[in-house]
C-alpha cells in the first residue's frame, strides 16, 4: 500500500512540472470526509476518516491522471477492506479526431447499465473501476460508435481476481437508435466453498448480452433494453430446509414511454428483473456493494425528504418485476404540480411459496410548489408508501404515510430562512415520526442548518444535527455534530448499509484549478 | 482570468440532448462570450432550487452579453425520464444537457451537485463552487460578467 502512496507523490512531482512546462493543463481536487464518533458505548467510537486526491493532466491530444485515497480508518458503513493509502486510479489517454485508447484504470458503462456500470459515488463507496485497456472509435459523423474493453474490476484499493472483457456498438438513424452489448466475466481464481455447495463446478465465466432500441419524435420517446445472463451461482431459498444452490440464468427488460412539452410531461416505466445479479467474487458472504459490476437502481422514486426516505426500497435482484411513472404539470409560472408512483412485485423466490408473487413495494406522491411572491415559496408533498420486508416472497407488508410542508422566505438577497415540518403516520415498524428542519443561507457564502427527528411511535428517540457550511470559489468546507440514525444511504437508487453514530463530522472540498 | 498551470480547459466529452441527439460539449464554446455549465440531477433538490433562482434573475441579466447557462443532469437510467419530464416542464433559462453515463461529471472531477463553473470564451475555467446558498445566484452572475 505505502508503495502505491508513494507513487501517487512521485507521479504528481512528474505531473506538475510538465505542466509548468508544456502549458498543458492540470486540474485537482482533494476531498476529505471525517467523522469523529465520541459515544464510547459505540462500536463505530474513534475517528473515521476517507480521503481522495483526485489528479488530471490534458495536453492536446494526450492526457494522464490518478487518484490517491487514503482510509485510516473506514468512515461507517463502508468497507472495512479499504482501510489504507493506495493509488487505485491511474491512467494514460491518447484522442484522435475520432477514436481515443486509455490505459489504465477507467470507468464504463454499457447501455442502461444492466450489463456493465463501472462508476465511482464517494456517497455510497462504490468504485469499481477497470484496469486495464479501452479503445473507442466513432464513425460517420458519431452516428455509429463502439467501445471495447478488458481489464481487472478494482476490489478495495486492489483489483479483484477477475477479469472482465466487453463490446458495446450503438447506432443512431434519425429518430431511431439501436445499440447491443456483450460482457464477459471469468473468475481467475474458483471459489471452492460454491463448488461444494454446488456438487458441480461453477463456471469459471458469466456471459451478459444486451440489445436495446430508442424511438424520439414530436415529444415523445419510447426506449427499450432486453438483457440475458448466462448461468451462474443461484442459490434457491428454502423456508422450511433452508438454502440449497444450483445453475441458472437471467434476464431482464427494461422500457420507458416519455412524452414532454413545455406545460406537461410524462414518464411510464417497466422493468422486469430474474436472476440478474452480476457480482464479482461469488463466495458466500463477499458480495458487497463496490464489486458489483452492473447497475440495477430501485424502480421507485428516491425520495429526498429526511422521513420520506426513511425506510427505502432496495432493488431486489433475484426476481421482481414492476411499473413506475410521474407526471409534472406547470399550469402557471407559479406553480409546477407533480403526481406520480410505483408498483413493484417480488417474483416469488422462497419454496414452498415459490412462483407465487406477492406486492414487494408501492408508493404514490404528489407535491405541489406554490411561488407566492419573490419571496415566498411553499412545497406540499405527501408520499404513501407500503413495503414488502420480504421483497414479495410473503404477503405481509409496512405501510407508511408522509407528509412535508416546505417554505422558503428570503428576507434579502444576503439572508434567506427555509424550514420543512415534517410527519410519518404508521402502525406498523416504528410507528410515528415527525422531523423539523431550519436553514439559513446568509451573505450567499454561508449556510447553517438545523434538523431534528423524532420518533414518538416506540423507541422515542431524537436524531438530531447541527450544521454550517462555507463556500467559496474551489473551496467547501461543512462542519456539524449530531446523532445520526442507523439506516440505508440512498443515492440514484443504490443504497448503502450506515450504522447509528453520534459525533462530529467534517467535510472538505478544494477544486485547485481556479 | 486564470490561464496557465491550474486553468482547465472544457473537456471534449460526448453528452445528449433532451431528444436524446448526441453533443459535443466544445459546442458550447462560441470564441465570443463566457458560459456557465452547472450539474444537476432531479433528485438534487439543492440543484432545483438554483435552477429557480437563476430563473428568477435572469430577466435581470445586464452583463452586454447573452446569458448561457447549460445545465447538465448526471441522473442515470434510473431517472434520467424524470430528469427530461421535469426540464421540460419548467421555466429554467437553460440549455438542458444529460451526461447520463457521467463521464462529463468524471472529467470536471464533480462529485457532489450541485456544482457550476465558468468558463470564458476559449472553454478555460475561471471559476467553480459546489454546493448552493440562497442568493449566491447574483454572485455568480458578477463572476459570469467579469469572464467577459
Amino acid at each position: 500500500m505505502i508503495s502505491r502512496w508513494k507513487a501517487a507523490v512521485a507521479a504528481l512531482a512528474l505531473l506538475l512540472p510538465v505542466a509548468a512546462r508544456s502549458q498543458g493543463h492540470l486540474d485537482g481536487s482533494l476531498e476529505s470526509n471525517t467523522i469523529f464518533d465520541d459515544d464510547k458505548e459505540s462500536a463505530w467510537y474513534g475517528f473515521h476518516s476517507n480521503n481522495y486526491l483526485k489528479l488530471d493532466y490534458q495536453n492536446g491530444r494526450f492526457g494522464a491522471g490518478l487518484q490517491g485515497e487514503w482510509y485510516p480508518s473506514p468512515l461507517p458503513g463502508y468497507d472495512l477492506a479499504l482501510k489504507g493509502i493506495g493509488l487505485p486510479i491511474k491512467y494514460v489517454r491518447w484522442k484522435g479526431d475520432t477514436w481515443s485508447i486509455t490505459g489504465g484504470d477507467f470507468y464504463e458503462q454499457f447501455g442502461s447499465g444492466l450489463v456493465l456500470r463501472s462508476w465511482e459515488d464517494r456517497n455510497l463507496g462504490i468504485a469499481n473501476s477497470i484496469g486495464g485497456i479501452r479503445f473507442t472509435s466513432s464513425f460517420l459523423d458519431d452516428a455509429l460508435s463502439v467501445t471495447v474493453l478488458s481489464g481487472v474490476p478494482r476490489q478495495g484499493l486492489g483489483y479483484a481476481k477477475s477479469l472482465v472483457s466487453g463490446a458495446d456498438v450503438n447506432l443512431s438513424l434519425g429518430a431511431f437508435a439501436f445499440g447491443a452489448s456483450v460482457v464477459d466475466r471469468t473468475e481467475w481464481a474458483q471459489e471452492e466453498d460454491m463448488s461444494l455447495l454446488l456438487g458441480d463446478a461453477a463456471p469459471a465465466n458469466v456471459l451478459m448480452y444486451s440489445g436495446r432500441a430508442r424511438w424520439a419524435a414530436n415529444g415523445f420517446q419510447a426506449d427499450a433494453e432486453y438483457v440475458l445472463r448466462s448461468r451462474d451461482f443461484t442459490a434457491v431459498h428454502n423456508a422450511n430446509t433452508g438454502d440449497s444452490y444450483t445453475l441458472d440464468g437471467g434476464q431482464a427488460f427494461l422500457g420507458n414511454l416519455l412524452y414532454f412539452n413545455n406545460k406537461f410531461s410524462a414518464r411510464l416505466s417497466y422493468r422486469y428483473l430474474y436472476n440478474m445479479d452480476f457480482a464479482l467474487r461469488r463466495t458466500l458472504g463477499t458480495k458487497v456493494l463496490s464489486n458489483t459490476l452492473n447497475y440495477l437502481p430501485a424502480l421507485c422514486k428516491q425520495q429526498t425528504y429526511m422521513l420520506a426516505c426513511l425506510n427505502p426500497y432496495e432493488t431486489y435482484s433475484e426476481g421482481e418485476s414492476g411499473f413506475a411513472g410521474e407526471v409534472y404539470y406547470h399550469p402557471v409560472k407559479a406553480l409546477t404540480l407533480r403526481v406520480g408512483g410505483s408498483w413493484i412485485d417480488g417474483l416469488g423466490r422462497v419454496l414452498p411459496l415459490r412462483d407465487k408473487n406477492h406486492l414487494a413495494y408501492r408508493d404514490i406522491y404528489a407535491s405541489a410548489d406554490y411561488r407566492w411572491s419573490k419571496k415566498l415559496k411553499t412545497t406540499l408533498y405527501v408520499s404513501i408508501q407500503e413495503s414488502s420486508p420480504t421483497h414479495g416472497n410473503r404477503k405481509a407488508t409496512n405501510a407508511q404515510n408522509v407528509f412535508v410542508l416546505d417554505g422558503t422566505y428570503k428576507f434579502s438577497p444576503d439572508f434567506t430562512m427555509r424550514g420543512e415540518l415534517q410527519y410519518l403516520y404508521s402502525q406498523e415498524l416504528t410507528k410515528d415520526w415527525m422531523a423539523a428542519l431550519l436553514e439559513f443561507g446568509i451573505a450567499q457564502d454561508w449556510s447553517v442548518s438545523l434538523s431534528d427527528m423524532y420518533n414518538h411511535g416506540s423507541t422515542k428517540e431524537h436524531y438530531w444535527s447541527v450544521n454550517a457550511a462555507y463556500t467559496a470559489p474551489g473551496f467547501r468546507i461543512m462542519a456539524g455534530y449530531g446523532h445520526n440514525r442507523e439506516g440505508m444511504v440512498c443515492s440514484g437508487g443504490v443504497c448503502r448499509y450506515q450504522p447509528e453514530y453520534k459525533g462530529a463530522f467534517i467535510k472538505l472540498q478544494w477544486f485547485f484549478n481556479t | 482570468m486564470a490561464t496557465g498551470l491550474f486553468a482547465q480547459k472544457l473537456p471534449d466529452v460526448k453528452v445528449e440532448d433532451a431528444s436524446g441527439k448526441t453533443v459535443g460539449t466544445l459546442s458550447m464554446i462560441d470564441g465570443e462570450n463566457p458560459f456557465i455549465v452547472t450539474f444537476w440531477a432531479s433528485w438534487c433538490k439543492p440543484c432545483q432550487m438554483e435552477l429557480a433562482a437563476l430563473e428568477e434573475v435572469a430577466p435581470d441579466w445586464n452583463g452586454g452579453f447573452p446569458l448561457r447557462i447549460f445545465a447538465v443532469s448526471i441522473d442515470d437510467s434510473r431517472s434520467i425520464a424524470d430528469a427530461k419530464a421535469l426540464a421540460a416542464a419548467s421555466d429554467w433559462p437553460v440549455t438542458v444537457l444529460f451526461d447520463n453515463k457521467q463521464r462529463l461529471a468524471q472529467a470536471f472531477g464533480v462529485s457532489s451537485i450541485p456544482q457550476v463553473f465558468i468558463f470564458d470564451k476559449d472553454g478555460n475555467q475561471v471559476y467553480t463552487h459546489v454546493g448552493y446558498v440562497p442568493g449566491s445566484e447574483r454572485k455568480l452572475l458578477k463572476r459570469l460578467k467579469k469572464a467577459k
